[in-house]
């Protein structure tokens, strides 16, 4: 029998290769037949090696699949979610706007003021400064409340907007 | 286990809108998805978020899967990725104890386990689950998708990004380890009787 014994990688090697006898030189194969202490070591890993293979444990609670599926079909939602949303303030502002001016002009002044902004009265730069004075002074100092609305609906969308996606983000991190 | 066009039909019914398919990837999966986070995220409490997550990354990700590498590689490196940005964010090293620092034996006796307490490491698996969480992270999966996975090296290269040599070699330390230390506890027991 020869002295020098098998390192724990060739032994490891041989078990990997499924003890084939190609993956030991003849020499390793004759001193592994008749020396016990690497017969020994061989068992120790092959015991190890079968029960890294049946390693069980406790893994994914029995519900996890219907728990993470809960939480995938959440994440599709908030995109809906957001296009209602955006729907329902352009409704809400396209109405507020229309009773505010409604209530504080008439039609004639929104004619005004479009003709103020027109693009051929920008371009000639003429009277530009003069119509949108008389049209404000028509409105008696009301422009500051079409200014408020405005703000007020920019604010509510916002709010709006930021409550859908802490809604989204509770719906993506937590377990439904 | 992954029969390619099977597997093609399923990805696209649920690329066409039918999400509840999605449900069979996970069934199918949470076994790998499972071996490798338990292994890396040592918080129990987190384990099962961190499996969530994963899941919820490849059903968003699904679009870019070309079937370049098995289905089982793709989600097994997105499992392992997670895991990663998990342990970075909580600063858990990957490989803290390599070499140990103290014996198996001598670690044993600072343990100062009384007879009836060792005793209850005789069950050989539960042993060996404690063992090896207790091995470093990476060496811990890297053993899992080998021998629980019947994983290649080269395909725990492609997860892990780490060279076959060293996923090899990772291996073989790995098993060493486990092996000296699973004798000390047991020679252990045998002094303690």
């Amino acid at each position: 029998m020869s002295i020098k014994h098998l390192s724990d990688k060739r032994i490891q090697e041989y078990l990997d290769n499924k003890l084939r006898p190609e993956s030991l030189s003849p020499d390793e194969r004759k001193h592994l037949d008749s020396c016990q202490l690497c017969q020994g070591t061989m068992a120790d890993y092959s015991h190890l090696y079968s029960g890294l293979a049946q390693e069980e444990r406790q893994l994914l609670s029995p519900h996890f699949t219907a728990r993470t599926m809960a939480i995938i079909r959440a994440l599709e939602k908030p995109a809906t979610a957001i296009s209602r949303s955006s729907l329902f303030i352009a409704f809400v502002a396209v109405v507020t706007i229309c009773g505010v001016v409604n209530y504080f002009i008439n039609i004639k002044d929104i004619l005004y003021a479009v003709e103020a902004f027109s693009l051929e009265r920008l371009l000639s730069g003429s009277a530009f400064v003069s119509t949108m004075e008389q049209w404000s002074s028509r409105l008696g100092g009301n422009l500051n409340i079409l200014v408020f609305a405005g703000l007020l609906l920019i604010l509510v969308g916002l709010i709006d907007k930021l409550l859908v996606r802490q809604k989204a983000n509770r719906a993506y991190f937590m377990s439904v | 286990m992954e029969n390619r066009e099977e597997l093609k039909q399923l990805i696209a019914r649920i690329k066409g809108g039918n999400t509840d398919q999605f449900g069979v990837i996970i069934e199918r999966y949470q076994k790998l998805v499972a071996h490798v986070v338990f292994k890396m995220v040592t918080t129990e409490a987190d384990r099962e978020d961190v499996c969530q997550e994963v899941f919820v990354k490849v059903y968003q990700k699904l679009d870019s899967f070309r079937f370049q590498s098995k289905l089982s590689t793709w989600i097994a490196t997105i499992a392992y990725n997670t895991s990663l940005n998990y342990l970075e964010k909580k600063r858990v090293p990957l490989l803290d104890d390599v070499a140990p620092q103290e014996s198996p034996l001598e670690r044993i006796a600072a343990e100062d386990n009384t007879p009836d307490e060792t005793a209850e490491y005789k069950d050989l698996s539960a042993l060996l689950i404690e063992e090896i969480d207790r091995l470093p992270v990476q060496y811990g999966t890297i053993l899992a998708l080998y021998h629980l996975e019947d994983m290649s090296y080269k395909e725990i290269s492609q997860i892990t990004r780490i060279p076959d040599g060293t996923v090899k070699s990772h291996i073989f330390r790995a098993r060493k380890l486990l092996k000296d230390r699973l004798l000390a506890k047991y020679k252990q027991e045998d002094l303690c009787r």
